[in-house]
């Protein structure tokens, strides 16, 4: 049975997504889960797998383009039965040789199939500019598409010569689109604080020697102290959108997470609202779960804030850019030790923690958003606060 | 002096005006339309259709004429010409209340008096009343239409020298009529007053009558125009007139001959139509006219952004139907719909209702020659239609053009009873962009001069069952 495949909805705010990348061929078969093509949604690309088993029939968005949610931009076969079914009682001729012709399911018009197998055209490759996609004679290009060139061909010799070019991937792509378009449309403003984190530190030391069951580490308390700090201010908590400011009633945090794949950004749910132990829990299972593998979209979907901790890297101050859909992005220093002048001038050893919050100017205010930002110092401050709910 | 906003103040209620203004409110846009004459503009006023229930009466005449061929013995009809005409302003008048209607259900606002572009985004309305209105718009539609184009050396007088209206308004039967200009208008009503009994004379200055038309299509209607009694004079200009007590001598002047000299009752001119450009306020605005008409795309943006236009104001083809089909997708843009896709290129078929009737979507087979392609040429005479021969109506023929290499359909002529109502199966089969192969596969109704279309593709492809 022929069955569509559509852009898929990833989060509150998507409307439209940009098709990045078939990961299969019409005529190929894939099993449950496995990766069919890469969505991406105005936070990141998100590669999107199989419901069930069944066999791609035709590809009919390019890639490239974009798509508003629930557009159709291909069809598979779920195998059961109907107008895609094989032939019954087929004397089990070799499979290959009668695969059905790839592209037999893309919208085309009859002179347009015809123009395109005269002039041996894929039609997987032509975007149609008829109603529902439908490829027209017009849409075709005059002759074959010319394969791309695999490498630097005499054709550049006019460009100096001053380094190497090479065409950014899919995901390059995507990152470079997403985070150019977030640094122009978002209207930043940083605002940095200090966070004296002895006593969290030696909270954590004393958690880890105490049990082996969780395993906390600073991002934790960070997430934690985040979600504690948009329960008490949720008017932090609020994105913009076309349609208006949207107030999230959950304290969901994302974390930034450095996979072998690139930026991952699984959103942590509600953890305002968990102990320490459970906000632990959650987040080692998660980076465990964006180092794996691609993240589903769900798991990436939503809040209104991320933290990005780059404190194994010895960096003082970290300014981040917003991830789009979301109006925070929390970026975290290293541990300085260092000496400042305590109540009577005399030298004190402090372990400071450097924070740089950006915030969206068209859903924060200077005001609103150093008050957000203090809360979550003084939660780090003060860490016991974090072990109950 | 209220000044209010919309989101697109379409200025023209014709075909084309109205049309974007019902799109634009079912889009939920804020949509007022000014009209200075009437609703419907020329098509439905003074156009298309007017002209149609003349060429009723004409169509039935003829019948009545040759019922005896059908076994009915029927005395001699007699014309109430000054019935005739008003029964057209009826059917004009009709349809125009119509209008009124689908547009007030709509929500449209409707303004009486003349547009003009204000700066800024403005749209000033001066009713008759002297009274003005100012209207604030994002969008700002042009949909004004166009007149008839004058002859220098016979200007319109309204009495002796005719444009359309006159033709449709006459008090009383001309005994003769010099008809200048053998467009789809000037054939139709040289038609209309021939099969009445008025002495008609065609002139045309291209070689062919319907210069627009497939030149197979034209030899036939020529042919038929001049077996009921029209003069016709095609390669031949009008080189003087001179109005009289009478009547207007003309001085025609042939391609390569001597020049001489008709004297009709009456002269209608319809050598053209120059678009409404006057008095818009286009001063204000970087939109460019050339020829007379306004420059704009497939989607009637035009040079000065905010600022659309479509229909007879943007040139040929003149037709109401392109102007309907030009609002659709120039209000759809607007609203945000086809954003990234490639201007529209729509098939526009285009009908003459003249007797006998003729209709033709795509190219002439001309026109596809001189684009270089092979073609394959199919040809199919009514003589050999069941349904043609049984309503005792045999004359015309149905011609298609197909690219012998792709099987496309370039284009499809046909000429002959009901050639108008038949043309949009081919203008569907084009815009769908069938092949031969799907038009050979169709099935077409027993016993219909549709089968005939279904003939003609078969004979394109050596394949004709009944000639």
């Amino acid at each position: 049975m022929r069955q569509p495949l559509l852009v898929p909805k990833l989060g509150l705010t998507m409307e439209e997504g940009v098709l990045v990348e078939w990961l299969l061929q019409p005529g190929q078969a894939f099993a449950a889960g496995d990766g069919l093509f890469v969505i991406e949604s105005e936070k990141a690309a998100n590669e999107i797998a199989a419901e069930a088993a069944g066999v791609l029939l035709a590809c009919s968005a390019p890639v490239g383009t974009t798509l508003p949610v629930g557009t159709v931009i291909g069809w598979w076969d779920d195998g059961a039965g109907g107008q895609a079914a094989v032939a019954p009682a087929a004397p089990a001729p070799v499979a290959a040789a009668h695969t059905p012709p790839v592209d037999t399911r893309v919208p085309v018009t009859p002179l347009a199939r015809r123009l395109a197998r005269q002039r041996g055209l894929d039609l997987a490759q032509v975007r149609g500019s008829g109603p529902r996609g439908r490829i027209r004679a017009r849409d075709l290009p005059a002759a074959p598409l010319p394969a791309p060139s695999p490498g630097p061909g005499p054709a550049s010799a006019s460009q100096p010569a001053v380094g190497s070019l090479r065409k950014p991937s899919a995901s390059e792509l995507t990152v470079a689109r997403r985070l150019t378009q977030a640094k122009q449309q978002i209207p930043h403003f940083y605002l940095a604080l200090e966070a004296e984190v002895s006593a969290l530190l030696t909270l954590r030391e004393q958690l880890n020697a105490a049990q082996s069951g969780v395993r906390f580490t600073v991002s934790h308390f960070i997430v934690a102290a985040i979600g504690r700090a948009l329960a008490e201010r949720p008017q932090a908590n609020r994105v913009w959108t076309d349609e208006g400011l949207l107030s999230l009633e959950a304290t969901d945090v994302g974390l930034a997470v450095n996979a072998e794949r690139g930026l991952a950004v699984p959103v942590l749910r509600d953890v305002g609202r968990l102990p320490l132990a459970e906000v632990a829990r959650a987040a080692a299972a998660a980076v465990q779960r964006a180092k794996a593998g691609p993240l589903g979209a769900a798991e990436m979907a939503g809040g209104a804030i991320t933290v990005s901790n780059a404190g194994m890297f010895d960096v003082s101050y970290m300014t981040s850019i917003i991830n789009p859909g979301q109006s925070l992005i929390l970026g975290v220093g290293s541990v300085r030790e260092l000496f400042r002048p305590d109540a009577q001038g005399q030298p004190a050893l402090r372990r400071e923690m450097g924070l740089v919050l950006s915030a969206d100017h068209r859903v924060h205010d200077g005001v609103g958003a150093l008050a957000f930002l203090q809360r979550v110092v003084a939660h780090l401050q003060q860490p016991l606060g974090l072990l109950v709910s | 002096m209220a000044n209010r906003s919309f989101d697109l103040v379409v200025i023209g209620g014709g075909p084309g005006g109205y049309v974007a203004a019902l799109r634009a409110a079912q889009l939920g846009l804020r949509t007022a339309l000014v009209e200075r004459e009437h609703l419907g503009g020329i098509c439905l006023n003074w156009g298309c259709i007017p002209t149609k229930s003349l060429l009723h009466t004409a169509d039935t005449l003829r019948r009545i004429r040759h019922a005896g061929d059908l076994g009915l013995k029927v005395g001699a009809p007699e014309i109430d010409f000054a019935a005739v005409m008003r029964r057209s302003r009826q059917v004009a008048d009709r349809l125009g209340r119509g209008v009124t209607q689908l547009l007030k259900k709509a929500g449209v606002e409707v303004l009486a008096g003349h547009a003009t572009l204000a700066p800024g985004g403005g749209v000033e309305v001066s009713a008759g009343d002297g009274g003005v209105q100012h209207l604030q718009a994002t969008h700002r539609l042009l949909a004004t239409g166009a007149r008839p184009r004058a002859l220098p050396s016979l200007p319109f007088d309204g009495q002796r020298v005719w444009h359309y209206r006159d033709a449709l308004s006459a008090p009383a039967l001309p005994r003769s009529l010099l008809v200048i200009g053998a467009g789809a208008i000037g054939a139709e009503f040289a038609s209309f007053y021939a099969t009445l009994g008025t002495q008609v004379t065609l002139v045309e200055a291209l070689p062919q009558v319907l210069p627009g038309c497939d030149a197979d299509v034209s030899g036939f209607v020529r042919k038929a125009f001049e077996g009921d009694g029209i003069g016709v004079h095609t390669d031949t200009t009008v080189a003087g007139g001179r109005v009289d007590a009478d009547g207007v001598h003309v001085v025609l002047q042939p391609r390569g001959g001597p020049p001489h000299s008709v004297h009709a009752e009456r002269v209608l001119v319809a050598i053209g139509l120059v678009g409404n450009t006057e008095r818009l306020g286009l001063e204000h605005t970087r939109v460019r006219v050339e020829h007379g008409h306004v420059v704009a795309d497939g989607w009637g943006a035009t040079a000065e952004p905010g600022v659309l236009a479509i229909g007879d104001l943007v040139g040929a083809p003149m037709l109401a139907h392109k102007a309907s089909h030009q609002a659709m997708a120039c209000v759809e843009r607007v609203a945000g719909l086809h954003a990234g896709a490639p201007e529209p290129q729509p098939l526009v078929p285009a009908c003459v209702y003249s007797h006998p009737p003729c209709a033709g979507v795509g190219l002439t087979e001309d026109a596809a020659r001189q684009r270089g392609h092979t073609l394959r040429v199919g040809r199919f005479a009514l003589q050999g239609n069941g349904k043609a021969v049984a309503i005792g109506e045999p004359a015309g023929f149905v011609k298609t053009v197909f690219d012998a290499a792709s099987g496309a359909l370039l284009g499809a002529h046909l000429v002959g009873p009901e050639a108008t109502e038949l043309i949009h199966g081919f203008t569907l089969a084009g815009t769908l962009e069938a092949t031969e192969a799907e038009l050979i596969e169709t099935v077409f109704p027993h016993p219909t001069l549709s089968e005939a279309m279904h003939e003609s593709v078969l004979a394109a492809f050596g394949r004709a069952l009944h000639s």
